[in-house]
């Protein structure tokens, strides 16, 4: 996704208009071949809904109160573990970049971090924070934390001799280096990481509703499939994508805004 | 304040030993002063220049500004022009420029009125608000001299500054350069392996040999400064060259 947005910002007028019409069609096709497969008889109601009962169960699902109610559980356990992920990831990373030994020694422990399958240890975080929002956010704050703090940490470290040649050269203290050098030299990977932690924290912490949950819209997915409401859970599915849609849009523009370039 | 350089050595070492790259260099940068430092590639010119600067510790001998050591980069008394510019891109040029300013711990204010006098100085204050990426490789050249010049120093040390720059920027940037600097009155030692540049910008030119660099000669300029690009057509300009040239070609020592 920000690949195909990088392409077509920096693409002239014609070509942006070619790839978003190219983005319009893909969704097209696949809701037309889902109108076709299911009135078509290919496939049956109860694997895949035809759009119009999934439609009217969303309609139904945003006149209720429910809906409204998961949404701010699972958008309050996203804001929160984004947040926390953010800090501690950050603050983590500044500090292991602060000694090119220690730099060295973590990288890939937070490497390793970053790809090791955490979802099998949610049942721990059940075990540990209760099946209410702590758990999510924990389970998810854990997983955003890695790739923040690792690109954090690379980028602190890796700075480019000649700023550093720069900074020797007029004299900077080592806060003035670490304030206007570094972070100046290191915001695009910190920015990366902070989008990757961002795409891991919405995973999670919906995933971790499904897992084991009492309340979010990954519950009501879950509960929704368990009693055989497949049009439901398809309209949930609809919904929360829309969510995440939204929330990236809202990330990337902040990131954007924030970009030197 | 007058540079002294005395009995300068330096010696690197490397995987091979202990490598000398200038022997027994003395020196004299008289206030207000251009000097050039010209030499075959590989002569230490640059280390040489870094030494003068305090970023580098001589292994003999000493450098020193009217009697004081020079053991640690001080951009007050001489501030360093590098041949990439050194620019931070995250930042604004006027930003750039104020930049050693703010850390020497100058109010937020004088610091911008400082660097836009100095950003008028090299002829950019159009561009205050620009990022260094929209400039030009000369326009950000200027940018970095207008940092230096930020912070008052008796000397600029230039190292080979135009080295990026094509042929024709060098040239109209290095004589509009010359002229702005020849009017404030500012010091200079300028590094280059250009014969042209070297006689140009020159009051002096040191000639330093093959490696390991020792002062082969000094040449004086007598043209006076500020000087039009004229000056590079004249008879005079012509035989300092030949002599340069005889003194600096490497095939010298092969025939010699």
């Amino acid at each position: 996704m920000s690949v195909a947005v990088g392409a077509s910002a920096r693409a002239p007028g014609r070509t942006r208009a070619r790839v978003r019409a190219l983005r319009i069609i893909a969704v097209i096709v696949v809701a037309a071949g889902w109108a076709a497969a299911s009135y078509g008889g290919f496939a049956s109601a109860v694997i895949l809904p035809p759009p119009d009962v999934v439609l009217r169960e969303l309609l139904d699902l945003l006149r209720g109160g429910t809906l409204w109610q998961a949404t701010l559980v699972t958008a309050m356990e996203l804001v929160v573990a984004f947040v926390l992920a953010g800090l501690l990831g950050i603050v983590a990373g500044f500090l292991l970049s602060r000694t090119r030994r220690i730099a060295a020694a973590m990288e890939p422990l937070l490497a390793w971090g970053y790809v090791f399958p955490f979802a099998l240890l949610y049942p721990l975080f059940v075990t540990w924070f209760d099946a209410g929002p702590e758990s999510k956010i924990a389970y998810a704050v854990v997983n955003g934390f890695f790739p923040i703090a690792f690109n954090t940490m690379r980028g602190l470290s890796n700075i480019d001799e000649r700023y550093l040649k720069l900074a020797k050269a007029f004299r900077a203290s080592r806060q003035q280096i670490d304030w206007h050098i570094k972070v100046g030299a290191a915001w695009p990977m910190i920015v990366s990481g902070l989008r990757i932690g961002c795409g891991m924290v919405m995973v999670t912490v919906v995933l971790g509703e499904v897992l084991g949950a009492n309340a979010g819209l990954g519950f009501e997915i879950q509960q929704a499939v368990n009693t055989f409401q497949i049009a439901k859970s398809y309209a949930l599915i609809a919904f929360l994508t829309v969510l995440t849609g939204i929330l990236l849009w809202v990330m990337e523009r902040a990131f954007k805004a924030s970009r030197y370039a | 304040m007058a540079l002294n350089i005395s009995d300068l050595s330096i010696t690197y070492p490397t995987k091979d030993g202990e490598l000398l790259a200038c022997e027994n260099i003395s020196l004299r940068v008289e206030p207000g002063e251009f000097v050039t430092v010209i030499g075959p590639s590989g002569c230490g010119k640059s280390t040489l220049l870094h030494v003068m600067g305090g970023m580098l510790k001589p292994t003999r001998g000493a450098v020193d500004l009217d009697g004081v050591p020079v053991t640690q980069p001080d951009p007050r008394k001489a501030a360093f022009v590098f041949q990439d510019y050194s620019l931070l891109p995250w930042k604004t040029v006027i930003e750039n420029v104020e930049l050693g300013l703010i850390f020497a711990g100058v109010s937020r204010r004088t610091a911008r009125q400082t660097a836009a006098e100095k950003l008028a100085t090299v002829g950019l204050s159009e561009f205050a608000g620009a990022r260094p990426r929209q400039l030009s490789g000369g326009m950000q050249q200027r940018v970095a001299v207008a940092r230096a010049l930020a912070m008052e120093p008796a000397y600029l040390l230039m190292d080979e500054p135009f080295g990026a720059l094509d042929e024709q920027t060098r040239r109209s940037l290095g004589a509009d350069l010359g002229q702005r600097l020849t009017a404030t009155g500012q010091g200079v030692v300028l590094i280059t392996h250009s014969l042209e540049e070297a006689i140009y910008w020159a009051d002096r030119i040191v000639v330093l040999s093959a490696r390991p660099g020792r002062v082969l000669t000094e040449i004086r300029v007598a043209e006076t400064r500020p000087r039009s690009l004229d000056f590079m057509t004249t008879p005079e300009f012509a035989g300092i060259r030949a002599e340069l040239f005889s003194l600096i070609q490497p095939s010298r020592r092969v025939t010699a």
